[in-house]
């Protein structure tokens, strides 16, 4: 009853924050372009603040039909004013990258995706607020779709006599379907122990997506139990691996030149936005450089905390736990009183 | 005193409870509900190659080769997962006539790996030639980080190609 209380003051305070006339005003931002072309995502859902991916993307699950708007903000870091075109592109995951379709191709989702207006003269060291409107077909199948908000910048003639055009984009992963999200899900398959040319040693895990949206992989590796029981890490491995749904891709983790050759406790946290998975696996790294040890199949690890519910709940728990103390001694001290003045 | 306890605990049970049922709420995924934020951006431009660079090709069967300047890439945005650089050519097309030299002849290179201006960034697919649209590069890095590189393009003249001036437009897409 209480926590249904507190969440509608919530919802009524997010509806409240909407209505505001948020989209008047222009945030000052954090860091200016520099001399460039940017482009930033203004809006996240409330539901996904806490999804670095929903940060930096337009990530979302929507059922058919379903309309909402976001902004971009496109910043102007040049000494003068940029007439820019904004639209809406096919996107792809392709070689275990997210990318944009070269040209102004289109595919289904950029056709759901309306930018208005598209020509936007953005003043010198200044910025401008585009609003982007979705709207999904009541038709429309389930999914994941992808495209690209593009930001594209006039070409410049080079001296050679080539014109370069530069664009730069936010992604847009939309999952459609129905009330219930798609589950987003991955498994390390196997680790694998390499010395890069340069003799620094790195690990190679093979990451599996066997949810149904895709991910952006990010994580960190630590070693333990090494020569003379050594521990070392965590080290952060290298970012940018976009999983399409089904794919299987390598995610690299490079270590510190010092790392001898093992044996290795090794295990790696694995996480794409709030999904955070563990594995681990005995490595040994070879001695020469260039070569690589075969690939160690690696045992998934439950994980310790999953921030998001467990510890909330915990806090809970501890707390009826603590009222239920003081009920008990409240009700046995009065016990005692009662039979000392009884004695 | 001992109330005052207890209703402390009753007010952090509360809480936790709520807690736990906002990401519950989460789950279903609502959109119509946006919060505002203010990031860092993704941005890019290209400074022009150095004057005098020849872009006159003698005969034909040959490949030209074009420097395209310097390309910067700088990422400022909190949350970052990487980018990737992309680029793509239309069609060249002779000045004052109707030849083209088709963008399947054209092919993209980096002259070398991006150079780090701000950020540890390391790079993935640097090293190859890239179709006439394709990736240039991935760079994988989280943290604020701002990366230049210079991109060339390659073009096969091919042998019937008639003399003349030839242009088009390479894009390099970043996202």
């Amino acid at each position: 009853m209480w926590s249904k209380r507190v969440l509608a003051g919530a919802v009524t305070l997010a509806v409240a924050a909407l209505g505001s006339p948020a989209l008047a005003q222009s945030p000052r931002p954090v860091e200016p372009c520099k001399e460039s072309i940017g482009v930033a995502l203004v809006d996240i859902p409330k539901a996904r603040q806490a999804d670095p991916r929903a940060r930096t993307y337009v990530i979302d699950h929507v059922e058919p039909g379903a309309r909402f708007e976001r902004r971009l903000r496109v910043c102007n870091g040049t000494t003068a004013p940029v007439t820019v075109q904004v639209y809406a592109g096919a996107a792809s995951i392709d070689g275990a990258a997210f990318r944009a379709v070269e040209g102004r191709q289109t595919n289904e989702l950029s056709s759901w995706i309306t930018v208005a207006p598209t020509q936007v003269t953005v003043p010198a060291k200044g910025e401008k607020i585009v609003p982007v409107s979705f709207s999904v077909p009541v038709d429309a199948t389930g999914g994941e779709r992808y495209a690209a908000l593009l930001v594209e910048a006039p070409a410049v003639r080079q001296p050679s006599g080539s014109s370069v055009a530069n664009r730069v984009g936010v992604r847009v992963y939309l999952s459609v379907g129905g009330p219930k999200e798609p589950l987003s899900e991955f498994v390390v398959d196997s680790l694998q122990a390499s010395r890069g040319a340069d003799g620094r040693p790195a690990v190679t895990a093979r990451v599996r997506n066997t949810g149904e949206r895709a991910l952006d992989m990010a994580g960190e590796l630590a070693l333990a139990d090494g020569p003379g029981g050594l521990s070392a890490g965590p080290f952060a491995a290298t970012v940018g691996t976009t999983l399409a749904v089904g794919a299987t891709a390598p995610v690299e983790v490079v270590l510190d030149q010092a790392i001898r050759g093992g044996p290795w406790l090794a295990t790696i946290t694995m996480r794409s936005g709030l999904l955070e998975r563990a594995a681990k696996a005995s490595i040994i790294f070879p001695d020469s450089a260039g070569t690589s040890a075969a690939p160690v199949e690696a045992a998934e690890l439950p994980l310790a905390k999953d921030p998001g519910v467990v510890i909330p709940f915990a806090i809970g728990l501890l707390g009826l736990l603590f009222l239920l103390l003081l009920v008990v001694g409240y009700l046995s001290t009065r016990r005692k009183a009662r039979e000392k003045a009884a004695g | 005193m001992r109330r005052t306890l207890a209703l402390g605990a009753v007010a952090l049970s509360v809480l936790g409870l709520a807690a736990t049922a906002v990401p519950a709420q989460a789950a279903t995924g609502t959109t119509t509900v946006a919060l505002s934020v203010i990031d860092g951006t993704l941005a890019i431009v290209t400074t022009p190659a150095a004057a005098g660079v020849s872009s006159a090709i003698v005969g034909t069967g040959r490949t030209f080769t074009a420097p395209l300047g310097v390309t910067t890439v700088t990422d400022t945005r909190a949350a970052s997962g990487g980018w990737a650089l992309s680029a793509s050519t239309t069609a060249f097309t002779l000045t004052g006539g109707a030849a083209t030299i088709p963008a399947a002849n054209a092919t993209f290179s980096l002259t070398a790996a991006p150079t780090n201006t701000v950020g540890n960034n390391t790079y993935s697919g640097t090293a190859t030639t890239t179709p006439s649209s394709g990736a240039l590069t991935t760079a994988t890095s989280s943290g604020i980080n701002t990366a230049t590189m210079e991109p060339v393009l390659h073009v096969a003249v091919p042998n019937e190609t008639a003399v003349g001036t030839y242009t088009g437009t390479v894009t390099q897409s970043v996202v």
